[in-house]
């Protein structure tokens, strides 16, 4: 056997071990006797001797124990039977240091007298037919010297001595930190601690001529701006040619008569002025067509923008609401809106604004814009009026799945704002293209009008949207240069300030 | 000219004059046509929803509709009230159910459409600037068409160079150098992009402000032309 089980909590432990490695508890004696001495009764006698290890205690301290225990002789053995022919068989199995109980408890070294023991203590006694790993600890077979058992056997000792006393261990409460990590739980604090502090605002450089100069620019700016208003007279001549807007203009000459075509108004208040004098001219040229026109709008503020733009800007036409165009409306729900609209439009917008019936179904006829109209498809031209990039990719986004198939011959084609153009034109310049056509801000719908030869609108404000740009070039290429050269000039010369020399 | 007609016009003149007000700073007279404003657009979006939406798609279904509709009607009626919930604290988890729906559907058509409408087919796009064989190719010039391409791909390899945000560290200094280089000409092409955006929302701006001047001078030349004696 290579462990050592130990006596307290039963576990293997090294031969050489002193203290049990998991209880602590003791696996030596502390006065073993010598491999060589035979043990005899009286020595057994005096180790069994508790003065020996304790001083003597006065037998009337003693608890009153209601067991009667034998005195202390040569002969005592509390081993019983089955443990003495264990000890007979062999002492190679037992440390060497426990010769002595082997030999007596041989039967030969004299029958132990058996002593009466009450029966609560019987059963703590462990089962004789469990064969012991290693004989017990020669301390626990002495009487126990202190406390209520004393005098007992076989028990573990009350005394201080059982106990292994070590020193407590200090476990320090101060953070090992580097000197780095120091650093930065030092930045960290300062910049919460500088978080809620209020701090002055720099002081802002005043430059008086800075305050005339933009009085300046905005005086120049109003002038040239007012003097086409105010004169009516038109100078400069409209772009010549654009091909989004030719490609335009091509697709809207090649519609049928009676052309179903969807128009979506998705553009703000703020910048209706630009995308409905953009727009003017395009539409004009549809009505021109005599195309049917259906309005929707997935912006609420769109419907109201819808009719407004067909009862002013296009006034000159004869176009009336339910007969010539139908106005369908709110989509609500954004792209999701969008995406359910272009799926299924009768289902998603199944009245006109007023309230109407709008589509043709088996009970009733429908309107004549959208008769013959079931789905996207079935539009010659969906034309999106917009101002917002956003927008303009979810219309794209969401109708590619159903215009991209090769069979559709529906096209999409968008006016825009200015602002809008470069997120666009990536999908007019695609191949195959995405958007059929475009004509983006004031500039567009010029371009737009001098292919239809029918200035409208973009004329009319081409004049002072020229100047306006032109002002404003100059006055930016005046501001850089200006930024560029005032600090070489300003720049004080080699040696100037500088003291002695 | 109705007088309905001419009111909305003053009323246009005076919020335009109003707003114009901002050039000598932050004024009143700016914060009330900013108010008045916001205030219109959020009343009438209000109406807008309430006529388009919840009378014709809730309220008359549930009224007039047949079995199936009420049903179906039901569905949001339920869960309208309970994204209502939200405004309480502690009922608040019970609109957790419609918001995940909201949030879910709009995004999975956002992805959706962002995937099959634009990331393919733009993807597709510059592929096929290189396609020689193509329809345009054969009819634009082979060589304008090749350097179109390459200025392309360049621009856009570039850009997205300059968004490379790894350990620089670890390339060879040469290496890294040629990457710097090739990084800041990314920056060129995103400058030139902003510059273009810039110039189209002034462009923008300048329309609107042409279009208000026109307005007020066309209200001012009425408004004369009505009191002088026509000659």
């Amino acid at each position: 056997m290579d462990d050592l089980a130990c006596p307290m909590c039963g576990k293997a432990n090294p031969l050489d071990a002193e203290v049990c490695a998991h209880c602590q508890a003791r696996l030596t004696p502390l006065f073993a006797p010598d491999s060589d001495e035979q043990r005899t009764g009286e020595d057994e006698a005096r180790l069994a001797t508790p003065d020996d290890f304790f001083p003597a205690v006065e037998p009337e301290t003693y608890p009153d124990l209601t067991i009667e225990l034998p005195a202390p002789s040569s002969d005592e053995s509390v081993l019983p039977q089955e443990a003495a022919d264990e000890a007979a068989r062999g002492p190679a199995d037992l440390p060497q240091w426990l010769n002595w109980i082997s030999e007596a408890s041989r039967p030969d070294s004299g029958k132990p007298e058996q002593a009466s023991t009450a029966s609560w203590l019987e059963e703590m006694r462990p089962p004789y037919d469990q064969t012991p790993t290693r004989p017990a600890d020669s301390r626990l077979e002495r009487p126990e010297a202190a406390g209520p058992l004393a005098g007992l056997r076989g028990v573990l000792s009350a005394r201080p001595e059982a106990i292994r006393s070590r020193k407590t261990v200090v476990y320090s409460d101060q953070l090992k930190v580097t000197a780095n990590q120091r650093a930065h739980a030092d930045l960290l604090k300062e910049l919460l601690e500088t978080e809620g502090v209020p701090q002055p605002a720099p002081p802002r450089k005043t430059i008086r001529s800075e305050y005339f100069l933009r009085w300046g620019i905005l005086l120049v700016l109003l002038l040239v701006l007012l003097w086409p208003a105010l004169t009516g007279v038109r100078r400069a001549p409209l772009p010549v040619y654009q091909e989004e807007a030719a490609e335009l203009n091509r697709l809207v000459d090649q519609l049928p008569e009676k052309a179903p075509v969807l128009i979506g108004f998705d553009y703000d208040p703020g910048l209706s002025a630009e995308v409905e004098a953009a727009a003017a001219t395009v539409i004009d040229h549809l009505m021109l067509r005599g195309a049917y026109l259906t309005l929707v709008s997935t912006s609420p503020t769109g419907p109201l923008l819808a009719e407004r733009f067909m009862r002013i800007t296009q006034a000159g036409h004869s176009y009336a609401s339910g007969i010539n165009y139908v106005n369908l409306g709110y989509v609500p729900g954004g792209s999701v809106g969008l995406l359910n609209f272009v799926g299924s439009p009768q289902r998603s917008l199944p009245y006109t604004l007023d309230g109407t019936p709008a589509w043709e179904t088996a009970g009733q006829d429908g309107l004549p814009p959208l008769k013959g109209v079931a789905a996207i498809e079935d539009f010659a031209m969906i034309l999106v009026l917009v101002a917002d990039p956003d927008t303009a990719r979810a219309w794209v986004e969401q109708l590619q799945a159903r215009l991209g198939r090769l069979q559709t011959l529906t096209s999409l084609v968008m006016v825009t704002s200015a602002q809008v153009e470069p997120m666009i034109l990536p999908y007019y310049y695609a191949n195959p293209r995405q958007v059929h056509g475009i004509v983006a801000g004031l500039r567009g719908g010029a371009a737009y009008a001098r292919l239809t030869g029918r200035p409208g609108q973009p004329g009319r404000f081409w004049d002072a949207y020229g100047s306006g740009l032109l002002v404003s070039a100059l006055a930016i290429l005046a501001g850089g240069l200006v930024s560029v050269l005032l600090p070489l000039i300003m720049r004080p010369a080699p040696g100037e300030g500088e003291v002695g020399g | 000219m109705t007088w309905l007609d001419t009111a909305g016009a003053l009323v246009g003149f005076l919020l335009t004059l109003m707003v114009f007000s901002y050039l000598i700073g932050d004024n009143p007279l700016y914060r009330l046509a900013v108010h008045l404003f916001i205030g219109v657009a959020a009343g009438y979006a209000a109406i807008m929803a309430i006529n388009t939406v919840i009378l014709p798609r809730l309220i008359l279904p549930l009224i007039g509709g047949n079995r199936d509709e009420r049903l179906l009607a039901l569905v949001p009626v339920v869960l309208g009230w309970l994204l209502l919930t939200k405004i309480s604290s502690r009922l608040a988890p019970l609109g957790s159910l419609p918001m995940a729906l909201l949030v879910g559907v709009a995004a999975a058509a956002a992805v959706g459409g962002a995937v099959t409408g634009t990331i393919l087919p733009q993807a597709a796009a510059s592929i096929n600037l290189f396609d020689l064989r193509g329809e345009e190719s054969l009819n634009a010039d082979l060589g304008l068409h090749l350097v179109n391409g390459v200025i392309v791909l360049f621009g856009t390899a570039a850009t997205l160079a300059y968004f490379h945000f790894g350990d620089q560290a670890q390339m060879a200094p040469r290496v890294r150098g040629w990457f710097e280089g090739f990084r800041q000409a990314g920056q060129v092409f995103i400058a030139i992009t902003f510059g273009f955006l810039f110039a189209g929302v002034y462009s923008a701006a300048l329309t609107a402000l042409i279009e208000r001047i026109f307005t007020l001078v066309d209200l001012i030349k009425n408004f004369l032309g009505s009191l002088l004696p026509a000659v």
